[in-house]
């Protein structure tokens, strides 16, 4: 049963984690020119696309390897924390609050890593998700 | 077994029933607290446009009317810019009941070095001026000095950092505070700067529609009518007495914009009342549902010697821990889309929008919980009184 609980918080994860991935290539851009050019917002849509990837793959193997699941949870609370860092902290956007990236682009991120953050961190302490190593430890 | 236990007992007992009325409540307060910091931001925003105008009459060329609009100017931070003579502040100030007058350039499609933003900059007499010389005050900027520039709060630079327009190294000296309205994106210079602006703008072959050379434009005039003066009539003599231009009560700029957000609120308080009425209903059904489906179990507890009062506390207990964590949901996710997307509802709505105090916050935040939990333990009330009535004899006999 709490092994159930964990997959499921996972499984939002990984809707998440998606939604973010899918988000940063389309509703989420960031800011695009018409003269083709980018700025520093741009690199922080790749990096954002990046981590959302690597989320969602920590999120698969999470799934799948019930033993390991709480270690993951941890994996993935630490990329929520540095996708929240990342636009604006960490790779600079663009100088105007009104602008893409500054409105829709870091909010929606935030919004998302927030929520991963905090399912991450209940799966971590939810006791089932120790459950794989207790039970290697029975046996 | 200890009774004082039994609510939270019965809740963990049954995750989906207790998931379910916290879901629902989670609506109730998420409705209730986003949609009145919603409308506490429009009325706030509204205030901080009243207190910024700091003028009764605003003088602007006729064209600013018809091409980009003053209005959105201040409202919505549109890029534009417009001139008329320099020769109607000296026409306005001569109109009798004028007590001071001071004029503005602004500029557009000036292009910073980062991401090719569009940002309007106002040029000030700093002398003269009494619009944004007190903001500059407050914000503890010590005055324009050349190439010195003043920021509005949603421009991406801070006091001491440098902001390149037209490769011209212009020193951040001050960061406005927030007001909610479109100057929060302009910057502002004295006049000076504002000519070397212009100077390197057109050094790159960009040309503007008015020339570092030319000093004889404006593009707005700032009038602050005498004690005693009838507003309507002063503004009536500068338009007789200015020439392509036209005079705006600031008043009538403020009704606008009001008479907007009344009809947003109304829109925006009609959807809570909705959300809030079919929430409680919901709410109501739901006690009554598991009211009905735990019977016998009440039954039970009365047989082995539960008061009626303790059986309606055990309810009552259970509606407010549900509703009590449900409130705290609401407002968590509220806070999760109302803050970090409040830039994008203000360019929705094109209002000024301003989000009130933490201390405002807080205490709407209190209100939400208190209605959420009042509405839980509204809608509990009739099932708790219906179980407490109930015959327990009769129910464990029916089985």
């Amino acid at each position: 049963m709490k092994n159930k609980k964990t997959a499921v918080l996972m499984s939002m994860i990984l809707i998440l984690s998606l939604v973010a991935a899918f988000g940063l290539r389309s509703f989420m851009a960031p800011c695009i020119h018409e003269d083709g050019s980018f700025g520093s917002c741009h690199w922080a849509g790749e990096a954002l696309f990046g981590l959302s990837l690597l989320m969602a793959g920590q999120a698969i193997l999470g799934l799948f390897l019930a033993r390991g699941r709480r270690e993951f949870f941890l994996c993935i609370f630490c990329d929520a924390i540095l996708g929240v860092c990342l636009p604006g902290l960490l790779i600079r956007l663009c100088t105007m609050a009104t602008m893409r990236c500054q409105s829709i682009m870091k909010p929606g991120v935030w919004v998302l890593m927030i929520l991963m953050g905090g399912f991450s961190l209940t799966g971590f302490f939810l006791p089932g998700s120790s459950q794989g190593k207790e039970r290697k430890g029975k046996t | 077994m200890n009774l004082k236990k039994l609510p939270l007992l019965n809740l963990k007992r049954n995750p989906g029933r207790t998931l379910a009325l916290v879901l629902l409540t989670a609506v109730l307060s998420f409705s209730i607290f986003g949609g009145t910091v919603v409308v506490s931001s429009l009325r706030r925003g509204l205030g901080s446009l009243t207190e910024r105008l700091g003028a009764d009459i605003i003088v602007v060329p006729s064209q600013a009317q018809s091409k980009v609009s003053f209005q959105d100017i201040f409202l919505q931070g549109t890029v534009g810019a417009f001139y008329m003579s320099r020769e109607n502040l000296t026409r306005t100030l001569e109109v009798e009941g004028v007590e001071k007058a001071a004029a503005q350039v602004f500029l557009a499609s000036l292009k910073a070095d980062c991401c090719s933003i569009r940002i309007q900059v106002i040029g000030i007499d700093p002398e003269t001026d009494f619009v944004i010389r007190p903001w500059l005050e407050k914000s503890g900027s010590r005055g324009l000095k050349d190439m010195d520039v003043v920021v509005g709060t949603k421009v991406g630079a801070e006091v001491g950092e440098t902001l390149r327009i037209y490769e011209e190294r212009c020193h951040v000296a001050g960061k406005l505070a927030p007001t909610g309205t479109g100057l929060d994106s302009a910057v502002y210079c004295n006049m000076s700067t504002m000519k070397k602006l212009l100077s390197a703008a057109e050094a790159k072959g960009i040309s503007h529609k008015v020339s570092s050379d030319d000093e004889d434009v404006v593009s707005a005039i700032y009038v602050k009518v005498k004690e005693g003066y009838d507003i309507g009539k002063v503004n009536s003599a500068i338009q007789g007495h200015t020439r392509k231009a036209s005079a705006i009560r600031t008043r009538s700029m403020i009704t606008d914009v009001s008479s907007s957000l009344l009809a947003i609120s109304r829109v925006i308080l009609g959807l809570i009342g909705a959300i809030w009425g079919m929430g409680f209903l919901l709410l109501f059904l739901a006690f009554a549902m598991i009211a009905r489906e735990r019977q016998q179990e009440f039954a039970l507890l009365r047989v082995l010697g539960s008061t009626k009062k303790a059986l309606k506390g055990l309810i009552r207990k259970e509606a407010f821990l549900c509703c009590l964590s449900g409130g705290f949901v609401g407002i968590g996710l509220a806070c999760l889309l109302v803050f970090p997307f409040q830039t994008l509802i203000e360019m929705s709505l094109s209002l000024p929008y301003l989000i009130p105090e933490p201390s405002g916050l807080f205490l709407i935040a209190l209100g939400a919980l208190g209605a959420s939990v009042a509405s839980g333990f509204a809608s509990s009330a009739f099932a708790a009184w219906r179980l407490s009535q109930a015959d327990p004899g009769r129910l464990l006999r029916q089985g």
